[in-house]
């Protein structure tokens, strides 16, 4: 068994290279904590007694210190569980620890969960007040967003119209009203204005053509 | 024209290849992101149920997470793919499928509201059986109903993609990857039943090119595979005529040498006066009837086989230019001359390079299809190299989908138009 003088010292050594500094705790309460990058940390310490009840609750309690944006750690004694296990709780954007005969060890180092766990707990923890508040504003959106859906289909209603009323007009010869004409013309500008946003495989491709004839009519 | 808006908005391109998969939706631009086609199946405990992290496959980033803690690979890591199939029966392979497909589906879920799910537009080999269709559209019905990720899917094969991403309406389509090598001629559609496949690609490069480094004392290597590949895209040459370049080699030593050094390592491979057989291992892709592989199948290396995986016959030996003709040869005639000029190569195992110091001994690949067709007496023969083969076919399936109408429902007899789960 590792001693926890010696566990203590190897933990600070650590923390110190990742330019953290110690800020309270001790062995005894199990809990260390340090200071640095703008966070704060918490590292748990479990000892080989403990087993796996004892991990599955340092995973929970670790779990919710990192809700609360702490930087959550557990140093673990290397064969408590398996690699698997382990990375179920490193999954959770919990640091992982290892301590065994070849000194301290941090399993690898997340890709890109730190960011995303950044995100998700700050949305959780967010007080009741403010969720209400969004709520809200969102009801509000909605409210909006019914408002356009009917300008939209009012508006489809009114071309459908004015294509008809443009398509008599034509016939009675060849005066085209000139309004007609501008509205051809902005037409086309559009879609020359989204073609050039089209990516390079997309513009004059002439499957575009080939494809949009396919239809239960044709092909 | 709303369901049409909506639609050209919510494009996905999902290319499932046999190495990567390669996906994103149309707002992605040029170039998709990709992902290695993989699963790694954690084993099941308390802790991971307590901490919710008991997905029963873990796929992308998160699989490096576990391989780099020591993990056990030869059980828990599944490639679900052989040569573009996932074979019926698989349970596991199937689910990293799913896994990986909602991976990238979610990737890319929009925020806000009027997401009713993406239009996918999935790409599968040429050969890929019926029960690959109906397995897929199975799984994006559950992206549907479980996730709200897709509206509407369809599955279009491989190669058409890649001439849709070239803008070849009358071609065709040579995709030769890792596992093996489809030939698809396509006129505004797929051509029925003119699909011909070799069992044979990169991967029968690397056979060569193993036995090659054993004759060249470097037996030790020759087992490890990611290494035989290194070494064979850097040292492998591809002759425009395997004797003269032989003859060549034998008479020049000093113009065929070249070394490998192996990064990281203080290793140099180097094939010394064996440095000629630099030239069987691209000949070997595009032709392995030459008498010189005889002695190589004699003491063991494996002779690609004829096979037969569903309806395909998947050819072991047959030569390139052969390959081509027969898949011209069943089209309807007064196309084939069209086809023949338009001859698009594809995929990673056509990138075969030129040393400038080799140039007119070695070739590229659209210079030896195009002497190999020749020499079988196919004139006016145009053979062009897909620009950056690894992209082609998921910026196909945004093109795709992007043209391909909203209300055109999916037929099982055409094999097209848009499996609709939105309801
Ligand atoms: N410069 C090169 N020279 C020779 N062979 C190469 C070269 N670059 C790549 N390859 C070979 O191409 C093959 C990979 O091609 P490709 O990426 O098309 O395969 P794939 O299995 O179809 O991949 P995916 O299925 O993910 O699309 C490998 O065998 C690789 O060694
Ligand atoms: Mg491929």
């Amino acid at each position: 068994m590792v001693l926890r003088t010696v566990l203590e010292r190897a933990l600070t050594n650590y923390m110190s290279k990742q330019g953290l500094r110690f800020e309270g705790g001790s062995m005894e309460e199990g809990v260390l904590r340090f200071v640095g990058n703008g966070f704060a940390y918490v590292v748990k310490v479990l000892d080989e007694m403990g087993g796996r009840p004892e991990l599955i609750s340092a995973a929970l309690e670790s779990a919710f210190w990192a809700a609360k944006g702490e930087r959550a750690y557990i140093l673990v004694p290397r064969n408590v569980a398996s690699m698997d296990e382990l990375m179920a709780i490193r999954l959770h954007g919990i640091g992982l620890l290892l301590h065994g005969t070849h000194g301290l060890e941090e399993l690898p180092p997340m890709v890109k969960h730190i960011g995303k766990d950044e995100t998700q707990t700050s949305v959780k923890y967010e007080n009741a007040s403010h969720v209400i508040e969004r709520i809200e504003k969102l009801e509000r959106f909605v409210q909006r967003i019914n408002e356009i859906d009917t300008l939209v289909s009012r508006l489809e209603r009114l071309e459908a119209l004015y294509g008809k009323l443009s398509d008599r007009l034509l016939a009675f010869g060849d005066v085209r009203p000139s309004h007609v004409k501008t509205a051809v013309a902005d037409k086309s500008n559009n879609s020359a204005d989204t073609k050039t946003e089209l990516p390079s495989f997309m513009k004059d491709n002439p499957w575009l053509d080939i494809l949009a004839e396919k239809g239960p009519f044709n092909a | 024209m709303h369901d049409e808006d909506y639609k050209r908005r919510y494009v996905f391109g999902a290319d499932y290849g046999t190495s990567e998969f390669k996906y994103g939706p149309i707002t992605q631009g040029e170039r998709p992101l990709a992902v290695e086609n993989r699963g790694y199946f954690p084993e099941k405990s308390v802790l991971s149920q307590i901490m919710g992290a008991d997905h029963e496959v873990v796929v992308g980033k998160d699989v490096t997470l576990f391989l780099e803690s020591g993990a056990e690979l030869a059980t828990r890591l599944v490639y679900p793919m052989r040569e573009g199939i996932v074979m019926k029966d698989d349970a596991r392979a199937w689910k990293v499928v799913k896994e990986l497909t909602h991976y990238a589906l979610e990737e890319f879920r929009p925020k806000g509201w009027g997401f009713n799910g993406f239009y996918v537009v999935a790409a599968l080999s040429a050969v890929a059986p019926r029960y690959m269709y109906e397995r897929l559209f199975e799984i994006f019905d559950s992206m549907a109903k479980e996730v709200g990720l897709v509206h509407s899917a369809t599955i279009i094969p491989q190669p058409l993609s890649v001439a849709i991403a070239h803008k070849k309406t009358s071609c065709v389509v040579v995709e030769s990857g890792h596992g093996n090598t489809q030939l698809a001629p396509i006129s505004r559609a797929p051509i029925r039943g003119a699909v011909v496949a070799l069992n044979r690609g990169g991967s029968d490069a690397n056979a060569i090119m193993a036995e090659i480094l054993k004759d060249a004392g470097y037996g030790d290597l020759a087992g490890e595979e990611a290494l035989v590949r290194k070494v064979k895209e850097s040292l492998g040459l591809l002759p425009a005529d395997l004797d003269p370049a032989i003859s060549f080699a034998k008479s020049n030593p000093e113009a065929v040498r070249a070394v490998y050094a192996v990064p990281g390592t203080r290793l140099k491979i180097e094939l010394a006066e064996n440095s000629w057989t630099r030239f069987l291992v691209g000949e070997y892709v595009f032709n392995p009837n030459h008498e010189i592989f005889q002695s190589y199948f004699k003491r063991g290396m494996p002779r690609p086989k004829d096979t037969k995986l569903g309806d395909v016959v998947f050819y072991g030996t047959m030569d390139v230019a052969e390959a081509i003709i027969t898949a011209v040869e069943k089209c309807p005639v007064e196309l084939q001359p069209l086809l023949y000029s338009q001859i698009l190569l594809s995929g990673g195992n056509f990138s075969w390079k030129v040393p400038e110091k080799l140039k007119g001994i070695c070739v590229d690949s659209t210079t030896k299809v195009k002497r190999m067709m020749t020499e079988k007496g196919i004139e006016n023969v145009e053979v062009n190299m897909a620009s950056e083969p690894q992209y082609s076919v998921w910026r196909g399936c945004i093109v795709y989908g992007y043209a391909v109408p909203a209300g055109y429902n999916w037929s099982w007899e055409k094999m097209e138009g848009w499996m609709n789960f939105y309801k």
